[in-house]
């Protein structure tokens, strides 16, 4: 037991009035440091819950969930936004950029907030885009704004990326790309990287593989040997 | 939060920046409209102040029921405290200018010193037939023109003006008529048209009416610590200037006194002096009397003399007669001779007594004339007398009046009048009473306008910015920080909002509607 992150009996209920919507329903799993694991599940599924659970974004109704042996479901609000500052990236499906910050910004505007920050200047030379810096989101493709999005995630220097259909968004090619980038950099810097998809191809690239299916785990399963996201084809 | 997160802030603002205007425009128009109005009271009055102050607006007006005379006016200038002080006179009179037009106008003695009148143009009056205009009620033109005291005034008000007809040499306004207001008149409509000053020689007036008392002081107007101040003043004045009426009053009432009693002397001795003549007239008479009683007693004694010398001569003459008769018949002329001369003895005698006869009828009426005389003394010394009593009866008549005149010649009564009474003074007040009483409804509206154009604004962004605020919020930015992003947008348009709208607003606001005041006062 005890891996790097560690989710037990995790429950979730949302309360609307008198309507009680059970998202997750006793999930527990354990994710390895530096391992790429895949959250794989229809819509609906309860795969965003769980992510904003281990990020910090949501409250659980039931269970414990650990990040590198803290107990991140016993954090009060004000611990819960220093977790989310120091420990967690999140790569969104769509990117969600500030608009009226430039590339090298949106990245700045994370890595500011961080006492370890990488460099902002080099992490969008890494992804990429350092020709692009001065360029606001609504001047970059969508590829180029989620390779920034990448860079501002990592630009904290977190503990786990959090990617909630980080392709979602994006034709195939670039799709490609980007998986490519989060595996070469959880490969390259032993980042642990949490992806979220409905496409049950990507499952190839990760070390890891939970299947979720109304609300509970379905299936965990630890791939041996991942492909490189070149070899993948969907 | 670093350089970037303000980068957000900024560039959220530059390029929302209608939004922003619009926050920052709504709010200065509330506050520059309340800031304005709340300082517009405040604005007119310390205008109306300095003008009062500059036009040394009296803070006295004493009025007494004997008046004032020239050395009491200046006295009170004396009153420990007091700054000037100057009689005046004022009548309302009704004018008719050069084409026709009438009305009442409240004519002003120029007083030195107090309520110096603001000359807009022309020249100040030099002729005691000169006469300054309210520039409020007449043009420039009426300068040069003449205004004369119409015929319809009453005796009483014409006999108040040197003259029937005066050159008007300029046009003032006057820090005692303050607002439009001019006030109201026993003449005409009811309604002044206006004021005028005149020199004081242009008014014909044994005493001044009322007194104003311009203090030393540096209080502003409509203030606490004035009206507090001007309480005791008027206790002051009340005994200052109570005491020089008083004076005045007790000094006539003396030599009033005094008068009454030399002429009740004067009539004393006057009627001894009289009524010892009198006496002397009827000592003189009764002498007379006294005289023509003892000439009439003298005079009958001598009738009855005479009466028996007549009865002895006849009878004498008619023995000698029958002694005659008797020798004729005898025959004896020898007797008849000496009989004929004692005969004609008797006859000579006879003539004798005639002429006596006649002489004492000479005498009684010399007699009676005497009487009559003295009747005629007796009537005018009981006429001097009557006429003694008539005279002493009209004196007494004076002199009753006079005392009555004194006795109802009461104690002077001192008003002392603050500038409260004046209806400008007053008047002003209230106006800028009603501008402060808008300045607390009217901006409320605008408050709750603003309140509700910022709500919704920022409402909106919010919503609009809802991503962006999840992803800030999976960036680790705290609560606070993404909510700071709100407040100092909407803070900073708020913040100045209000200094813009204050500076505009207080500049603005006071002057506009002291313009609009001045166009309604002019």
């Amino acid at each position: 037991m005890a891996g790097y992150i560690e989710f037990q009996h995790v429950s979730k209920i949302y309360r609307t009035g008198d309507v009680e919507v059970r998202a997750l329903t006793d999930v527990s799993f354990t994710v390895e440091k530096g391992e790429i694991c895949i959250i794989v599940g229809e819509s609906g599924a309860g795969k965003t819950t769980l992510l904003n659970i281990l990020g910090g974004m949501d409250t659980l109704t039931e269970g414990r969930v650990f990040l590198d042996g803290r107990e991140v479901s016993a954090f009060n609000k004000r611990q819960l936004a220093a977790y989310r500052r120091h420990d967690v990236g999140f790569v969104f499906q769509f990117y969600n950029l500030i608009p009226n910050l430039t590339a090298l910004e949106n990245v700045e505007m994370a890595s500011q907030l961080s006492k370890t920050p990488m460099d902002s200047r080099k992490l969008l030379e890494e992804v990429g885009l350092a020709h692009r810096a001065g360029n606001f989101p609504a001047q970059l493709s969508g590829g180029e704004q989620q390779r920034v999005a990448i860079a501002r995630a990592l630009a904290k220097n977190p503990k786990l990326l959090l990617c909630d259909e980080p392709t979602g968004a994006l034709d195939y090619q670039t799709g490609k790309a980007v998986l490519k980038l989060l595996q070469d950099t959880s490969r390259k810097t032993g980042m642990t990287v949490v992806i979220i998809t409905h496409n049950t191809a990507l499952t190839a690239m990760g070390d890891r593989v939970i299947r979720v299916k109304s609300g509970r785990i379905a299936d965990i399963r630890r791939n041996e040997h991942p492909v490189p996201v070149e070899q993948i084809e969907w | 939060m670093g350089s970037a997160y303000f980068k957000n802030v900024v560039r959220t603002i530059t390029r929302s920046f209608g939004r922003y205007t619009a926050i920052f425009a709504i709010i200065a128009l509330g506050v520059g409209f309340f800031a304005g109005i709340t300082q517009t009271k405040p604005a007119m009055i310390e205008t109306a102040d300095r003008y009062v102050k500059e036009h040394r607006l009296f803070d006295l007006r004493v009025l007494s029921t004997i008046g004032f005379t020239r050395e009491e006016a200046e006295r009170a200038g004396s009153m420990p405290g007091a700054a000037a002080a100057a009689g005046a006179v004022s009548r309302d009179f009704i004018f008719r200018d050069e084409q026709g037009n009438t009305g009442v106008l409240r004519a002003h003695s120029l007083a030195g010193g107090v309520n110096l009148p603001d000359l807009r143009a022309g020249r100040m009056p030099e002729a005691s037939n000169e006469i300054l205009l309210d520039a409020r009620a007449f043009p420039e033109s009426a300068i040069g023109t003449v205004i004369r005291v119409a015929e319809e005034n009453d005796g009483e008000t014409k006999a108040w003006f040197a003259h029937d007809a005066y050159v008007v040499t300029g046009l003032v306004r006057s820090a005692y008529y303050l607002n439009a207001e001019r006030g109201t008149t026993t003449l005409g409509n009811g309604k002044l048209a206006g004021f005028a000053y005149l020199p004081e020689g242009g008014f014909v007036f044994d005493h001044y009416t009322e007194l104003f008392v311009a203090m030393d002081h540096d209080h502003a107007i409509y203030s606490d610590e004035y009206n507090e101040a001007a309480d005791a003043w008027r206790d002051e004045a009340k005994d200052f200037i109570g005491a020089l009426v008083n004076g005045r009053y007790e000094r006539e009432v003396a030599e009033a006194r005094q008068r009454i009693d030399d002429a009740r002397r004067e009539l004393e001795e006057k009627m001894a002096e009289a009524e010892a003549e009198l006496q002397d007239a009827k000592k003189k008479l009764d002498e007379a009397l006294a005289e023509l009683e003892t000439g009439e007693r003298q005079l009958a004694g001598a009738r009855e003399q005479l009466a028996a010398k007549e009865r002895e001569l006849a009878e004498t003459e008619r023995a000698l007669r029958l002694q005659l008769e008797q020798a004729a018949a005898a025959g004896d002329p020898s007797l008849a001779a000496p009989l004929q001369a004692f005969l004609a003895q008797v006859e000579a005698g006879k003539a004798e007594l005639a002429a006596g006869r006649r002489e004492l009828e000479a005498r009684e009426r010399q007699l009676a004339d005497a009487r009559r005389e003295w009747a005629d003394g007796m009537a005018e010394y009981e006429e001097g007398w009557r006429e003694l009593e008539r005279e002493r009866e009209k004196a007494e008549a004076e002199i009753r009046e006079a005392e009555d005149k004194l006795a109802s010649f009461e104690p002077p009564e001192v008003y002392v009048l603050l500038r409260n009474t004046n209806t400008g003074y007053a008047s002003f007040e209230n106006d800028a009473g009603t501008v402060e009483g808008i300045g607390k409804v009217f901006p409320v509206f605008f408050f709750l306008i603003a309140a509700l154009v910022c709500s919704t604004t920022m409402t909106r962004m919010v919503d609009d910015e809802r991503t962006q605020i999840g992803t800030l919020r999976a960036l680790g930015y705290g609560t606070a920080a993404i909510m700071g992003k709100y407040m100092i947008y909407s803070g900073s348009a708020a913040v100045l909002g209000c200094v813009a709208g204050y500076f505009v607003g207080i500049r603005l606001f006071p002057a506009t509607i002291w313009q609009a005041y001045l166009d309604l006062c002019q």
